[in-house]
């Protein structure tokens, strides 16, 4: 009897450690995103239905008590408007797109073939050629996109060791130039793109290679017939991964890029920091967050019902 | 002695005029300082179930992808249907093979997988889709045409695998552990159903396997291989009954091995004394001379109680019974003939087991014929 009661109690404390366990695995994520993503939206949301105020901080609150305990909320939508409707708004975002798609496709170019070297590499050589793609990490993004400075002017490293060369006779202008952000982009999101390939090529049966060429099939077919659709996947993901963050980049535009390279994250900057128009820059940031967002969940949406349909 | 034109139809490495099907002329391969494949020659011919055995890192494996043409052979030639094929590269050659990971393509529908090769040669859609479905039904997949690998079962997979090497009908199929990846009751049936599709469709099969009684059921021939060798290549009654190396007779089956010294020669048999004290007489293919140590093997089942038991009997021998395993149809018994000698008995359980005589500490007297005993080579 005794036993049976232990073993009761040994029963319902597992279960009441399984329960606890299964709270902790999903509330934690939740927790995760409710502090770290969902909060922050809703604050910036807020503040792009504000308006500015000269106060700190410096915008309006959407409610207040009017007498007699009636709440009042005000919402502003002119940002909004002014952000869809500007022609400088809207061609810093075209730009922002346009500049994100090519460093994305630069990115794939150089990239796959890297990532692509390495998966294929001896285990040693792996290592190695992984720790390269690595290692620029260690040191600051900032320090980086400078030395590309020193780099890129015109009596930079580039230039002099093209005239040392013979190559052209005076120096070239990439410096401040749409080129010299397109340089810099592509040179700091490769590793973005690199390393979900690897990922993925890495995990493909060599075998299938083999299998392909067996059946006929020339080692370049069986590339674009088996490597590229099975590592689909992997240039997603490393397309995402570049694209989403380029699009709002504002370092590398202001720092490399000149007065031509118009991108949104610049202007969000100057209206945050430079013209103090919280509002503004709040509803620019949603705007690039919808503007993100709903093609990638309609995609996934797509992909999702696609799947479905082949089971 | 004449073959009969059907015997050497069946058994075409009986008839010195026949050309082999496919010629491996001194082949090596080296990685690195290891030989995996070590000066192998070998003829295969037309219609065959040939099958390469041996345990895993014996080269069995290299030599059949240098068939396929996915290695290349460090020296030597490869010659299929008379032709060099040694520097022919994999895409170009007359040869499929059957990976031992099956290597379906996961992207693709077991269709198209079976469509991919046909699409390589360029043949006509209309041809395509014939050949597809022809090859579906051949395995009994056609209500799986539209799956994915990964919705299918081991056995599914393995047919899809099959029916895509089949589907561009290659003079010479390579099977790599066909059926290593299937339970043992699935082998069963897919062994018979490999061998009845061979007799169908009339190719070469070469078969890569680490199991011997998949060989054993399988083959026309086998070649046994270790080390990057191969030690005898035979059909698998004379590998079963006359081996000629300790490797290929411990290899295949359970066999009993004494060492002994030959003391007199009768014509294709040899009298050996053992250090048991016993004198066995053994069937010798390649006759030794009178003084050579040497080790002779019978197998298990080959002995039998002995009735009249001789103290100067040839082939007799005697012991104390030590281990017993019961294994429904069979029991074998671990008789101890002398000091560190145990001798292995299969006896078919005629009697139900409780009726049986024999029994722990027993002891007990066998006898083999002469012909069942064979001298090792080595």
């Amino acid at each position: 009897m005794k036993k049976t009661l232990a073993n009761l109690q040994a029963l319902l404390h597992g279960q009441d450690e399984r329960r606890l366990s299964r709270w902790t695995n999903i509330g934690v994520p939740y927790l995760w995103l409710s502090l770290f993503f969902l909060l922050p939206f809703v604050i910036v949301l807020q503040i792009s239905l504000a308006e500015t105020a000269l106060a700190q901080p410096p915008y309006t609150l959407l409610w207040e008590w009017a007498e007699e305990g009636v709440l009042q909320i005000r919402l502003n939508l002119e940002n909004f408007v002014l952000v869809l409707g500007d022609e400088l708004y809207r061609a810093a975002f075209l730009n922002s797109l346009w500049v994100a798609l090519v460093c994305t496709l630069l990115c794939l170019l150089i990239g796959y073939p890297m990532a692509y070297a390495i998966a294929t590499a001896s285990e040693r050589a792996r290592v190695l050629l992984l720790m390269l793609v690595i290692l620029p990490f260690w040191t600051s993004f900032l320090i980086r996109v400078y030395a590309w400075i020193g780099i890129l002017k015109p009596n930079g490293l580039l230039n002099n060791f093209l005239m040392w060369l013979g190559i052209i006779d005076a120096p070239l202008t990439i410096l401040h130039t749409q080129t010299a952000v397109y340089i810099g982009v592509v040179y700091s999101y490769l590793p973005f793109m690199i390393l979900p390939l690897f990922a993925n090529l890495t995990r493909m049966d060599m075998g299938l290679l083999e299998a392909a060429a067996d059946l006929g099939c020339r080692p370049f077919k069986a590339f674009l017939k088996v490597t590229l659709p099975l590592s689909l996947p992997g240039i997603v993901a490393g397309s995402m991964l570049v694209f989403i963050p380029v699009v709002g980049e504002f370092v590398i535009p202001d720092l490399l890029g000149g007065p031509g390279s118009l991108m949104v994250g610049k202007m969000l900057w100057t209206e945050f920091f430079g013209n103090k128009d919280w509002p503004l820059a709040a509803a620019v940031a949603i705007s690039l967050l919808a503007l993100l967002v709903v093609p990638f969940m309609l995609m996934r949406r797509l992909e999702q019902k696609l799947e479905e349909e082949a089971l | 002695m004449a073959l009969s034109p059907d015997r050497r139809k069946l058994e075409p490495w009986q008839d010195p005029k026949a050309p082999p099907y496919v010629r491996i002329d001194h082949v090596t391969k080296q990685f690195g300082d290891v030989y995996a494949v070590d000066d192998v020659s070998l003829d295969i011919f037309q219609g065959e179930f040939f099958s390469l055995l041996g345990s895993s890192g014996c080269g069995k494996s290299t030599l059949l992808r240098m068939l396929a043409g996915l290695e290349r052979p460090t020296s030597g030639r490869i010659f299929i249907d008379g032709t060099d094929v040694t520097d022919i590269p994999a895409y170009s050659r007359p040869v499929n093979m059957m990976f031992q990971s099956y290597a379906l393509f996961p992207h693709m529908t077991v269709e198209q997988n079976v469509e991919f090769g046909l699409k390589q040669d360029r043949m006509p859609r209309q041809e395509r889709a014939e050949r597809v479905g022809e090859m579906l039904a051949l395995l009994q997949i056609s209500e799986l045409r539209k799956r994915k690998p990964d919705q299918l079962s081991g056995g599914q997979r393995q047919r899809a695998a099959l029916a895509r090497t089949l589907a561009k009908h290659p003079k010479l199929l390579l099977l790599d552990e066909p059926l290593g990846a299937l339970d043992k009751r699935l082998r069963e049936s897919a062994q018979f159903e490999l061998v009845n599709l061979q007799e169908r469709i009339g190719i070469t099969f070469v078969t890569v396997t680490h199991d011997q009684e998949e060989a054993m059921t399988m083959s026309t021939r086998i070649a046994v291989m270790n080390a990057g060798q191969i030690l005898q290549v035979d059909t698998p009654t004379a590998i079963y009954e006359y081996p000629e190396y300790r490797f290929v007779a411990e290899f295949i089956g359970s066999v009993n091995l004494f060492e002994g010294k030959v003391v007199e020669a009768q014509g294709d048999h040899v009298l050996v004394e053992s250090p048991l004290g016993r004198l066995l007489r053994m069937r010798d293919l390649h006759p030794h001379a009178i003084g050579t140590p040497v080790t002779v093997a019978i197998r298990p089942e080959k002995l039998r109680l002995c009735q009249d038991y001789r103290e100067d009997g040839i082939n007799q021998i005697k012991g104390v019974v030590e281990d017993i395993a019961y294994l429904g149809d069979v029991s074998i018994y671990r008789v101890r003939v002398g000091p560190g000698t145990l001798v292995e008995m299969t006896l078919t359980n005629v009697q139900p087991r409780t009726e049986q005589a024999l029994t722990w500490e027993q002891e007990v007297a066998m006898e083999w014929s002469t012909t069942s005993g064979v001298v090792l080579t080595e």
